[in-house]
């Protein structure tokens, strides 16, 4: 008896819809990109438990006739491409020819479509084996909806996140294809609620506005740049302006959502050190190039394609981001009046001036009154001097024992975590003259939602205004003089980024402690003063273990045994 | 360029200027100064570009007219130390500086004018106005303290200006508290602008309390004030300023009156012991008396009664230590009001009986 058989039809399908239907968010994918090859203007997607109950894709493409729909869920059926050549020639977002029947093949399946110019609409239902198709009522377009995906393949349903989960890729998705396709309209709705809702708009620069705010896309700079057959457009953020997390750069190479190592290098580079550890930038950039120097055939999902010539690629992104980078640099000019009316006066200003430079220098965090106050105390208590700030990141210090180097970055966010660790009790709330508003991404305000206890115990003092928006009323009182709007957004950047979909409550409790201590430390790159300098490595040493909360080392320690070794002397 | 002067005379004016010489600068021009002869005055100039000091020196013998920039800390350093004579630099035409004085020859370079960034006329009409040098630098003194240190709020990091209805108003704010001044001012066009620490703090330091009054002129995207032989030019901060008007119009139905150095001192003292809460200090208020106290856990408790006027009923609040001894600091009255509502609420302190001045403190939440 023979050990191999062919599988049969029905298995075929469900093996390879799971490459390319991972998840909900798959599906909304390739029933958008079905859309936006249509022509459609208008899509509105409305989905129910994170699209696991329902999915609907509604836009006003040139939809199907009756043939097309018939054949449009079997495999390999497309309507973009016709022969091989094509495929080296794509200009649509698909042309696999296997969503729309790999979805069928995990789903229940409705499309409703009337093809343009024609007056009939007809209705095509598939569920398993069974099909049907009969004459419906539509005004134009398509409609199709998938009710209980992966209903026969419970293997798959088990592995899925929670219906917020869910949306959020989702969502993710549908602003990442709003983004490149500013002209049409999208309409997002998940259990009824609006998510996402933004209308057709000329400019790029007007959909950023949509979607990412006036603050935001007021700050960007704009790209624009042709470089051997690459043409660059796009907007990147200012070196001002990073963000915490690399979620923040959408690349779009000929309208194709790509995540290519080659490109987010490129980028980087283009910024060269600009960016500091950690620091990302914002940058939309679409980037278009010869359709035969690419493959996009490489991916069932398309995520990656490959360059024919990588490098080119580099280049070109790297060099149109630094050009524009140095041609935003100011130029310096100054104005004043020219005519001079002068009376001359008398007097020495010596003793004006020396009291300015005494009182004058103000400490980068005078009122973190955790320090402030205990400067009052006498210097003698402390064993470690600081001698020197060395590019105003390290700080130099020696006892008797050895020599010190101690990153005071690392210290102050060491010294606040254990802080706040210990804080038994709520951390006292300044609260502010004006409350701040701020409105976050979906996936942020989710999470801040979620978690508004843990903030409000840290001195957070806010409030919901609408899904995504919320008000500051009061910031914690060891942040007084910081950018508090900043700090929570850069600590919520980086908590979507790292928090683990699912972890303990202890677990979250320390991770958000960390991100809290670690952006209102002082940063690489301020100046301290003695006093300061002398109260953070101390306080620092008497930690328990002289490490980062993220578990870098923050002090090197040289022994004088050593540096005698080291100079030879015995 | 050849001239002579008195070393006093010349030292004192490049103090003056010193201020604006660009410090971490990419254009290297900028950390010198530029020296001008016009027919029997010498013009100096220093600017780091936001902020552009110009001083008229008369009493300076002419020999020679002509224009040079030189490294600012070396020149001032080299006036300062020179004996109380005649002093006279001498430029030839390869920039090269000879400074005379006495038996001391100082050779230091120089950089022609052409380097330095052309001072150019502003093009719109401006508003201008005048105002008493005494009241400008007290407005200045009561409202800077308040302004924001923090860069990324670009916006409170400069005391607002407005001009409206013959009143000059100034105000300062960190998000946390606010400090609001008027007086009033000749007649003159309104305006709003956001005017930069840096050269309010110049200002301070030469504006002298006198009689005689500073003009002052608004273009579009910068201010000017001229008084004595000084003209000190700033950029402005662009935005908008946070509306501060519904602030300084809440109301307060509690009322305390104290010595103003008494609260100032018990303020202090108290403070030491509040380490933990961001020196959060907490103020209960009732009949007669003011109660000032701080607790750090682990640490201690400090707490001190003071005499106050009120009668009411009583009220708890905590305020930062730093923005309550601010306050104190420049009110320069014998006494001090404190209105106050509840815990959660905005206090107000003021001078008792005026009007002019009004400094707002939020509390904190404990």
């Amino acid at each position: 008896m023979s050990h191999i058989a062919a599988l049969p039809e029905e298995l075929v399908g469900k093996i390879s819809a799971g490459e390319v239907i991972e998840r909900p968010a798959s599906v909304v994918k390739e029933l958008l990109e079905n859309s936006l090859d249509a022509g459609a203007l208008h899509i509105a997607v409305e989905i129910k438990q994170g699209g696991k109950q329902l999915i609907k894709v509604k836009d006003d493409g040139a939809g199907m006739d009756k043939a097309d729909l018939k054949l449009c869920v079997d495999r390999h059926t497309t309507s973009k491409i016709r022969t091989l050549e094509d495929i080296y020639n794509i200009s649509t977002l698909g042309f696999r020819g296997e969503a729309l029947s790999s979805i069928a093949a995990v789903s229940k399946l409705q499309i409703v479509s009337r093809y343009k110019n024609t007056k009939d609409a007809y209705r095509l239902t598939v569920a398993g084996n069974n099909r049907g198709i009969v004459a419906s009522e539509l005004a134009g377009g398509t409609i199709i909806t998938i009710n209980e995906l992966f209903y026969n393949v419970p293997a798959r349903l088990k592995f899925l996140k929670s219906n917020e989960t869910e949306t959020v890729h989702i969502n993710d998705i549908i602003f990442k294809l709003a983004l490149h396709n500013y002209t049409k309209s999208f309409d997002f709705k998940a259990d009824g609620r609006k998510i996402l809702f933004v209308e057709g708009v000329k400019t790029l620069n007007e959909r950023l506005y949509q979607l990412f705010g006036a603050k935001a896309a007021k700050s960007l700079i704009s790209v624009n740049q042709e470089l051997s057959g690459i043409t660059i457009n796009g907007y990147i953020s200012t070196p001002q302006e990073l963000k915490s997390s690399r979620n923040y750069i959408y690349t779009f190479v000929n309208g194709r959502i790509v995540n290519d190592k080659t490109v987010n290098h490129a980028i980087a580079a283009g910024y060269g050190n600009l960016l500091p550890y950690g620091k990302y930038p914002l940058a939309v950039m679409f980037i278009d190039i010869d359709r035969r120097l690419i493959d996009v055939n490489v991916h069932p999902t398309k995520r990656e394609i490959k360059f024919s010539n990588g490098t080119i690629v580099h280049n070109a992104v790297e060099s149109a981001i630094r050009n524009t980078l140095i041609n935003e640099k100011p130029v310096p000019v100054i104005n004043v009046p020219n005519e001079t009316i002068y009376m001359s006066s008398n007097g020495i200003y010596n003793n004006a001036l020396q009291a300015e430079k005494e009182g004058g220098y103000k400490a980068v965090f005078e009122n973190r009154a955790s320090f402030v106050q205990e400067i009052l105390l006498k210097e003698k208590k402390y064993r470690l001097k600081p001698l020197y700030q060395a590019k105003n990141m390290y700080i130099i210090a020696a006892d008797n024992d050895a020599v010190y180097i101690i990153d005071q970055h690392v210290a102050h966010e060491k010294l606040l975590y254990e802080k706040l660790k210990k804080q038994k009790t709520i951390t006292g709330s300044q609260q502010l003259l004006t409350a701040i508003s701020i409105s976050l991404k979906y996936r942020q305000a989710k999470f801040l939602r979620d978690n508004m206890l843990y903030f409000s115990k840290f001195g957070f003092d806010l409030e919901m205004l609408g899904k995504d928006t919320f008000m500051i009323n009061g910031v914690p009182d060891f942040l007084a003089e910081k950018d508090c709007e900043q700090v929570l957004t850069e600590a919520l950047e980086q908590l979507e980024e790292e928090l683990p979909n699912s972890c303990s409550i202890s677990d979250k409790e320390d991770l958000i402690t960390k991100t809290m201590a670690c952006h209102s430390a002082v940063r690489a790159g301020d100046p301290l003063n003695y006093n300061l300098m002398l109260v953070l490595i101390n306080d620092f040493m008497e930690c328990e273990l002289p490490y980062c909360p993220h578990g870098r080392p923050g002090i090197i320690k040289l022994t004088f045994d050593e540096l005698d070794k080291k100079f030879k002397r015995s | 360029m050849k001239i002579s002067c008195k070393k006093a005379e010349l030292l004192e004016n490049l103090q003056k200027i010193e201020g604006a010489v660009g410090v971490k600068t990419t254009l290297p021009v900028l950390s010198n100064f530029l020296l001008e002869t016009s027919e029997k005055n010498l013009h100096l100039t220093a600017t780091d570009l936001e902020l552009t000091i110009k001083c008229n020196v008369e009493n300076i013998n002419i020999i020679d007219g002509g224009e040079i920039t030189i490294p600012a800390k070396k020149f001032i350093d080299i006036i300062r130390e020179l004996p109380d004579s005649d002093i006279i630099i001498d430029v030839n035409e390869k920039n090269n500086i000879t400074i005379k004085c006495d038996k001391i020859i100082y050779k230091i370079m120089g950089l022609p004018k052409s380097e330095y960034p052309p001072i150019m006329d502003p093009k719109k009409e401006a508003i201008s106005l005048k105002i008493n040098k005494a009241t400008l630098k007290e407005m200045i003194k009561k409202t800077i303290f308040s302004v924001s240190s923090d860069d990324t709020r670009k916006i409170l990091t400069g005391v607002l200006m407005v001009v409206e209805n013959n009143e000059m108003k100034m105000v300062g704010t960190d998000g946390h508290r606010l400090a609001f001044i008027k007086s009033p001012v000749g007649k003159s066009d309104n305006t709003k602008i956001i005017i930069p620490t840096k050269v309010l703090n110049e200002l301070q330091k030469f504006l002298k309390e006198e009689e005689s009054d500073v003009d002052i002129l608004i273009y579009e995207n910068q201010i000017t004030f001229k008084f004595d032989n000084l003209v000190i030019t700033s950029r402005l901060i662009d935005g908008q300023y946070p509306s501060y008007e519904q602030i300084i119009n809440r109301i307060f139905d509690k009322k305390v009156k104290v010595n103003t150095e008494i609260l100032t001192k018990a303020v202090k003292r108290v403070s030491l012991l509040a380490v933990d809460k961001s020196s959060a200090i907490k103020i209960k208020a009732s009949d007669g008396k003011l109660m000032i106290n701080a607790t750090t856990a682990d640490v201690g408790e400090a707490e001190e009664e003071i005499e106050a006027d009120y009668k009411g009923e009583d009220i708890t609040i905590a305020f930062n230590s730093k923005y309550v001894a601010d306050v104190l600091k420049v009110i320069g009255t014998a006494d001090v009001e404190m209105q106050l509502r509840d815990t959660m609420s905005a206090g107000l302190v003021k001078a008792p009986g005026a009007e002019n001045y009004i400094y707002i403190i939020m509390p904190v939440r404990i």
